[in-house]
């Protein structure tokens, strides 16, 4: 049933949230945190590859290695977060967007919580 | 609108990314024998075909992150910029990747068995 | 919400052919292919094929539409009014670009002996033809409160402004609301019940840094929503295809700015 409101009315809706700027700008701070780490990250990488799993260790374990590792995977999963939530409202509505605006929290944060503790495990063993 | 569509399913590719380094993460944590298990699948030529998938959506969404932080500081809009700098990210990116993986292979020797 | 596939009663079928008539030099015919659409038949929309002869008409695509209109099938509906690029009305989608027909040179239109498509705005309900319905187009337009807004009692001549804060509307104030930007945007298409799109937004912005107007911050607080704003990435259609050049991505811009500088 076409529902005989003014398209005025349909366009003001429920109102503005009074929200929004604190998630752009967390975006874009988390990107520049990541846009520092990465080039750095995937030099570490490489040289990782290239040696053996004692070598690695013993950066993953030192206090510069935990330490990048920590702040990259926080803001990585950080961006990650707030990118899906965008992606999610733009194509899904109904009860589909908040099930799975849940599922993209949750998950960021499991996965997020799986990778700290790694790294602090690492870190704590030496 | 292509650079858009393309920034957006480099986000989605490197989602599965981050879900792969906190793999690896997690088996250096549990010890060598793991920490091994990981590192062959990741040297298997599937596995080098995937990373080096990821390395493209990286060096892509980085470098066309870099021109969002550009048009974000008001700067860059003009039509022309625009489509000259769409340009610019799409072709770095892929040198960028290409760089990065004779790197591994010539400079680290970074491939399985390319050290005893 | 992004829609993907039309429903069924919107599917185009294949309609009718218009051959040119007999004699005519077949070097100067381009055939237009314009969507057909009547919603009181109860018929699916279909594509007509129109083999006009360019030389009987003027150099634009308006041109061809009202040859069309005048010669060959008068069923045509299309809107338009100032044929100069002033009034907007004749926007509308001329070969897989939004633009306004009037000012859309044939010779823009590359290739020859290409058939040429004109279909409506995208992604809104058709009225009829190449007639799309803008009633949410203007509401957000009238949402902007697109006109001063002070406390200050009236001053006896007038409001005055710095030729300097002036200058700063430059490329706003020329918008002629043709809708030509909003509808070829991918997040109007998908939330355009909340999104504002770029010609809403233009506007807003247009008041938001008029040095006279007394309610920006209140016109700031309408625009902190993650839709409503925030539903812009940046993807650039608007300023791609704006008939008078202007740059609602770059105005949109500034408004995350002033909202930036009003956190941090």
């Amino acid at each position: 049933m076409a529902r005989l409101q003014t398209p005025r009315a349909k366009i003001t809706g429920l109102g503005s949230a009074g929200h929004g700027s604190q998630h752009f700008l967390a975006q874009r701070v988390t990107a520049l945190v990541l846009l520092m780490l990465v080039p750095f990250v995937l030099f570490q990488f490489l040289a990782a590859f290239s040696s053996g799993y004692e070598s690695v260790r013993i950066w993953a374990g030192s206090l510069l290695g935990t330490s990048t590792l920590l702040v990259l995977l926080s803001a990585m999963f950080w961006h990650l977060k707030l990118g899906v939530q965008v992606v999610v409202e733009d194509y899904f509505g109904g009860w589909v967007r908040p099930a799975l605006l849940l599922i993209n929290f949750f998950g960021c944060l499991a996965f997020w919580l799986v990778g700290i503790l790694s790294i602090l495990k690492i870190f704590i063993e030496g | 609108m292509v650079t858009s569509i393309l920034h957006r399913l480099s986000g989605i590719v490197l989602a599965g990314g981050s879900l792969i380094l906190v793999l690896w993460l997690w088996a250096l944590s549990q010890g060598e024998k793991r920490y091994e298990q990981v590192m062959g699948l990741l040297g298997s030529f599937p596995g080098k075909l995937i990373l080096f998938g990821f390395t493209l959506a990286l060096f892509f969404h980085l470098l066309n992150g870099v021109r969002h932080l550009v048009w974000d500081s008001g700067h860059g809009y003009e039509k022309q910029t625009s489509n000259q700098s769409a340009w610019l990210v799409m072709i770095l990116s892929l040198v960028l990747t290409l760089a990065l993986w004779s790197a591994g292979y010539w400079v680290f020797e970074a491939f399985p068995g390319q050290k005893a | 919400m992004a829609q993907l596939t039309l429903p069924k009663n919107s599917k185009i079928t294949k309609g009718k052919h218009w051959p040119a008539p007999d004699g005519s030099d077949p070097a100067s015919i381009t055939t237009f292919r314009i969507y057909r659409y009547d919603p009181d038949t109860g018929d699916n929309p279909r594509w007509d094929l129109y083999d006009v002869d360019t030389s009987k008409c003027g150099p634009m695509t308006l041109h061809v539409l009202i040859y069309i209109k005048d010669e060959i099938d008068p069923t045509l509906s299309f809107r338009r009014s100032c044929r100069e690029g002033i009034c907007g009305s004749c926007a509308m989608n001329i070969d897989g670009r939004n633009s306004i027909a009037c000012t859309k040179g044939l010779d823009e239109l590359k290739g020859k002996g290409r058939v040429i498509s004109i279909s409506p705005l995208p992604h809104l309900s058709v009225v009829k033809d190449l007639v799309p319905d803008l009633s949410d187009f203007y509401a957000q337009h009238a949402a902007m409160e697109p006109y001063l807004r002070t406390t200050t009692p009236e001053p006896q001549k007038e409001w005055r402004q710095a030729p300097e804060d002036r200058d700063r509307l430059d490329g706003l104030y020329e918008c002629i609301m043709c809708a030509s930007c909003s509808t070829a945007c991918p997040s109007y298409w998908w939330n355009g019940d909340k999104y504002l799109g770029p010609a809403a937004l233009l506007q807003a912005y247009r008041w938001l840094i008029d040095s006279r107007d007394e309610a920006t911050g209140e016109r700031l607080d309408a625009l902190e929503d993650p839709f409503r704003l925030y539903r812009c990435h940046t993807i650039m259609n608007c300023t791609q295809v704006c008939p008078k050049g202007l740059n609602p991505a770059k105005a949109i811009g500034e408004i995350k700015k002033m909202l930036l500088e009003r956190l941090v």
